[in-house]
């Protein structure tokens, strides 16, 4: 039997093309990839391990974290009892997913800080925004040091820093926390000197 | 592995009986986590020496015990423990003059299961509580015999009988300090009319951070100074449903020692030093159980299985 009588059967059985259940079949077969909007943290983020208090232990919570998907590195600081988390460009990772990788690991997740969060979008409006030039920073880890820092600070809603252009941007709540304390944070992170440049209301890059 | 030499009636009795994993105590359990799906692998040297005054006995035990332990879950740990190799030999005076009797071989296997009951975490601390149930199977060989006839069953590998046992720990862990306890009952069976007197144990260890003094960014590598004591009771052999007389004892010891702890491995040793025994509930005094000592040396590896179940 010919492909094309074949075809012509198939079409008057399932009154369907096959053509377009090919298409059909073809797109619910393509792995689904959750768009980045759907994902809570992105670039980088902290999360608190309670119970981890040995290096021993902290082999475990490294791989249960790597697991994640578009997860890059993780870096474990066991003094702080904290795991950085560094995500691939454009992949994101839901705060539900990394407690539940803490817990398999075996401890208890803390807070979880997220540097850039599709949470920005819907800031609220008493959130202000602040730009910081910072003197002294030499390499990536100031810049991740400084990141870490600031996003623990309380009142703190997210935190970018740029190592090229010298920058920090902050997201805070002012009720919270003031440009001084941050400026304060950014220097007691390092040998860093902040100078606060621009103060509005909104979410980072949105001022 | 929690290993025991017992002197009982002239000869040696070495019991290799709990796994272990985790950085934490080295002659007994932890109650810290295994993580879902990780594995670890741990690999003792443990040689035993001691003399006694009955007979003018000489013993000597060695052990090369592997356990491995596998995260089923967050809280559920499964760990086996397969004493590839154990020597057992015994010399003592004899009217003939001194004889020597011993053995080698693969020794009992124990499977144990850990559950995780109480947890309380906070940042740098951590406090928990794990029951747990084991079997020891008899897969070591128990029928050796030499040049004498069949050795007696304390100086066999293997003991023949199926030994359900089961216990809690305890831990307490800083990044300055740890602290476990455990305490544990071991029933022993019967095989071929002879039954091992059944045992109950008691271990304390205190680990305190010696180096480093600070801690800085990342994973530091830790050295602990360890002290530990174990406190062990063994009730009377029984021989085709008798008691043996003057088998049952009970003995305490310290052991200090070093660890050495990354997030990949875990080098340790102790060495097991008498503090008091007693035989047949004599009263504490030197029997023959006390004068030997134990060094117990650890090598651990942690790695990641790529099976969750």
């Amino acid at each position: 039997m010919s492909l094309m009588n074949q075809t012509r059967r198939f079409r008057r059985w399932s009154g369907v093309s096959p053509t377009a259940l090919t298409i059909v079949v073809f797109l619910s077969w393509v792995p689904a990839s959750a768009p980045a909007a759907e994902n809570g943290c992105q670039g980088r983020a902290v999360v608190t391990v309670k119970g981890m208090a040995c290096p021993f232990c902290a082999y475990g919570l490294r791989k249960e974290l790597l697991a994640l998907p578009g997860v890059k590195d993780v870096q474990v600081n066991l003094d702080k009892s904290q795991a950085a988390i560094d995500l691939r460009g454009g992949s994101g990772v839901q705060e539900s997913q990394i407690e539940q990788a803490v817990r398999e690991a075996g401890f208890t997740p803390g807070q979880i800080l997220c540097e850039a969060s599709n949470k920005a979008a819907e800031t609220p409006a008493f959130f202000k925004s602040a730009q910081f030039n910072v003197q002294g920073m030499r390499c990536e880890n100031c810049a991740a040091n400084i990141t870490t820092a600031l996003l623990h600070q309380n009142g703190v809603q997210s935190a970018a820093v740029d190592l090229g252009a010298k920058r920090a941007q902050v997201s805070y709540d002012p009720q919270k926390v003031s440009p001084a304390a941050l400026t304060a944070t950014i220097d007691h992170a390092g040998r860093f000197h902040a100078t606060l440049e621009t103060s509005s209301i909104g979410a980072p890059g949105s001022n | 592995v929690h290993i025991k030499l017992i002197s009982s009636l002239g000869a040696g009795l070495m019991v290799v009986f709990a796994a272990t994993a985790r950085a934490g105590p080295l002659t007994f359990n932890t109650a810290l986590p295994v993580s879902q799906g990780e594995g670890i692998l741990r690999g003792d040297t443990m040689v035993v020496r001691g003399s006694s005054g009955f007979m003018d006995q000489d013993i000597t035990g060695l052990a090369f015990p592997l356990v491995l332990g596998y995260g089923l879950t967050r809280d559920l740990t499964l760990f086996a423990m397969a004493p590839v190799f154990v020597h057992k030999s015994v010399n003592v005076a004899t009217p003939m003059g001194r004889i020597s009797r011993g053995s080698n071989g693969f020794g009992d296997m124990l499977f144990l299961g850990r559950y995780t009951l109480l947890e309380i975490d906070h940042p740098g601390s951590t406090f928990r509580v794990a029951p747990f149930v084991g079997l020891q199977v008899p897969t070591g060989d128990y029928h050796q015999s030499d040049r004498f006839g069949a050795l007696p069953r304390p100086l066999q590998p293997g003991s023949g009988a199926w030994d359900p046992n089961f216990g809690s720990i305890l831990t307490y862990q800083t990044l300055k300090w740890e602290f476990d306890a455990d305490a544990g009952f071991q029933y022993n069976g019967t095989a071929h009319g002879f039954g091992f007197g059944n045992e109950a144990f008691t271990d304390q260890s205190i680990q305190y951070r010696i180096w480093p003094r600070e801690l800085g960014a990342g994973v530091p590598a830790f050295l602990y100074a360890v002290l530990e004591s174990n406190v062990i009771w063994e009730g009377e052999n029984r021989m085709n449903g008798r008691i043996v007389p003057n088998t049952s004892g009970l003995a305490w010891y310290l052991d200090p020692g070093l660890e050495y702890v990354t997030d990949r491995f875990v080098l340790g040793t102790v060495i097991q030093l008498p503090v008091a025994s007693s035989l047949s509930s004599k009263g504490f005094a030197d029997h023959g159980l006390g004068n030997h000592f134990q060094v117990v040396t650890v090598v651990q590896w942690n790695f990641f299985t790529p099976y969750h179940f």
